[in-house]
């Protein structure tokens, strides 16, 4: 962070900018200004209530910093993630395991839905397709509200459940696993996709089309020809907007892909961030017969799996969070020191 | 412990009951599952996501109606006129027997459609034969200009006011009984652009049973299909004017003997679907 700043600073010097990069770098200085401060803010709390404690004072007001001090934690968070942001697509598709699988990916759509409700969040399926027995073999959602990509952010990976399938007739416990994908979502005007870019095709009958069919679907592929990501979408919707919706999607995959590239090519990313874009990369098990759910990035474990099945993921992911704060603040932490030097 | 609570009994019985169902309408649609589950919606009073979301039980008197449904579509009856629906441009317009059901074709006649009234600054559109009023009341919804849509159909005039409330469009959109531009011989001179998506269905083709419930009059265009566009073309001087129609995929050979100085765009599934002729001076 300390050479990021002195990076910009630099940058910001450089006689050939345009307008475009002065404003970003600008932005980013301002961001990192902004960490200073919050950080500062957060080792002056801190301090303080050191203080209070020494001094004896009664806990009811030590609490009240205390709060504080958490509050700054959040909002912390908030600027640490790259990617604060308030809407985010989340897909959710089973792995191995076959039907067990798609009820288990049922069952972590069901969870994410919960959870929304509790955060006040709002829910919107763009796609969802079923399997006989009431599983799901895909489903993607919009996501919007207070920070929604930076918590859902942490979900991203492979979950794996053990337990007896409803399909099972032998009581044996099996191990199946379905993968979760969030992305942040993208504002049109904030990517650049050239129309020429773009494959957009839709799937009829063969034979005639137009008044001479009435399907109950309609289908839409768009490749985007550059990177050759292709995102199709299919269901009872209209084609029109089944289009819009594939161009999110597509948006926020492009994107995802710019940025993993950027990021290779000026830095290495911060070793300490959670389970971004490693998408192969087990998370969590949800053990049945234990009632306990693992998160296997920072070694934690709950014995609440029904709760947490039922939405109640405010308590591994705020132990996601803080574990990612630790981490960040021990950068960030540098930089205060150095401010401090001047 | 039992650890078999991933699906309860509610629901194993809401899901046997959809694939039951689905065995039922194979043979009219290659998408029976997914139509059952809207059809299950439609009874429930539910989204289609909430069969995944909730642990949802079937009363007897529902499963006597879904069963009569899922019967009634088995028997070829439009999906979408037992749904009381369907989804066009992203806005769900009603829909129901003596109206026609709009088809995704036509979703990319209005897109071309907008932009033409963006590019030119088009003010006033006219729709003829506009059933649910799919095209019109989606210009009305997506652009500012003022549709003046017709049906020969009384029962059409009737759901198209409807979707046009529907959306919020009322007072830009105005649709009356009659053929072709008659209801609105006062307006013509004011229209700039004409849009229809007319019947042009040959009176010998071989439709699907669906199809066939759907009102012939918005279908069949006489024996080549093109009883329609020969007599708009005859009928009225559209110098001035663009006109935008959706066609048959095999009709612009034909077509281009009827109107001359038209361009024939492709659908996104490469099928010649559009006939544009743009007359405009400027």
């Amino acid at each position: 962070m300390k050479e990021k700043k002195k990076e910009i600073e630099k940058l910001l010097a450089r006689p050939d900018l345009t307008p475009e990069q002065m404003k970003n770098y600008g932005m980013e200085y301002a961001k990192i200004e902004e960490i200073e401060n919050i950080t500062n803010r957060i080792k002056e709390t801190q301090e303080f209530i050191e203080l209070l404690r020494e001094e004896g004072e009664n806990e009811l007001e030590i609490e009240k910093y205390e709060k504080e001090l958490d509050q700054l934690y959040q909002e912390l968070l908030f600027l640490l993630s790259p990617e604060a942001s308030d809407k985010a697509i989340v897909e959710i598709r089973p792995g191995t395991g076959g039907e067990e699988a798609a009820l288990f990916a049922r069952d972590l759509f069901r969870m994410y839905t919960r959870y929304a409700e509790r955060k006040g969040w709002n829910l919107e399926v763009a796609e969802i397709h079923e399997t006989d027995l009431g599983g799901i073999r895909e489903v993607v959602f919009f996501v919007k509200g207070k920070n929604a990509y930076g918590i859902l952010k942490y979900e991203s990976g492979v979950h794996r459940v053990q337990r007896v399938p409803v399909t099972e007739s032998g009581g044996r416990i099996h191990t199946s696993t379905a993968t979760v994908a969030v992305l942040p979502e993208i504002e049109e005007k904030d990517i650049e996709i050239r129309p020429e870019d773009l494959k957009i095709e839709t799937f009829r009958a063969s034979g005639h089309g137009g008044q001479y069919v009435n399907k109950t679907e309609s289908a839409v592929r768009i490749t985007h020809l550059p990177t050759g990501i292709v995102v199709s979408c299919q269901n009872e919707r209209s084609q029109y907007q089944n289009k819009q919706t594939a161009l999110r999607i597509l948006r926020a995959r492009l994107y995802q892909l710019q940025k993993e590239q950027k990021e290779r090519e000026i830095s290495q990313k911060r070793k300490s961030q959670i389970g971004t874009g490693e998408r192969s990369e087990k998370i969590r098990t949800y053990n049945f017969p234990q009632n306990r759910v693992t998160d296997h990035r920072i070694n934690y474990t709950s014995y609440r799996l029904q709760e947490i099945l039922d939405g109640d993921l405010d308590e591994i992911i705020s132990k996601l969070i803080e574990h990612d704060i630790e981490n960040n603040l021990e950068e960030v932490l540098g930089i205060g020191a150095s401010v401090e030097e001047k | 412990m039992d650890t078999r609570k991933n699906v309860s009994g509610a629901e194993r019985k809401i899901w046997s009951l959809i694939r039951d169902c689905s065995g039922k309408l194979e043979g009219v649609t290659e998408t029976s599952v997914l139509e059952v589950l809207l059809i299950v919606s439609r009874v429930l009073g539910i989204r289609k996501e909430d069969l995944f979301l909730k642990d949802l039980g079937v009363s007897p008197t529902e499963e006597k109606r879904i069963l009569e449904l899922v019967e009634k579509r088995a028997s070829g009856y439009p999906l979408h006129y037992i749904l009381g629906e369907k989804e066009f441009m992203g806005l769900s317009f009603l829909v129901e027997e003596g109206v026609f059901v709009p088809r995704p074709e036509t979703e990319e006649l209005v897109e071309l459609a907008l932009e033409l009234i963006r590019k030119y600054g088009i003010k006033t559109v006219a729709d003829i034969g506009t059933g649910s009023g799919a095209i019109g009341v989606s210009v009305a919804k997506f652009s500012d200009a003022i549709v003046f849509a017709t049906d020969v159909s009384s029962k059409a005039v009737e759901i198209a006011r409807k979707n046009a409330e529907r959306h919020g469009v009322s007072d830009r959109f105005f649709v009356r009984k009659g053929e072709f531009l008659e209801p609105f011989k006062e307006k013509f001179a004011s229209i700039e652009m004409i849009l229809s998506n007319p019947p042009y269905v040959k009176s010998s083709a071989h439709l699907p049973k669906d199809v066939l419930f759907e009102p012939p009059e918005a279908l069949f265009g006489g024996e080549d299909g093109l009883d329609f566009y020969r007599e708009f073309f005859g009928r009225y001087d559209t110098s001035g004017k663009i006109v935008l129609m959706e066609i048959g995929e095999d009709q612009v050979e034909e077509l281009k003997k009827i109107v001359s100085d038209t361009v024939f765009l492709k659908d996104s599934a490469g099928k010649y679907r559009f006939l544009l002729l743009n007359r405009r001076s400027s």
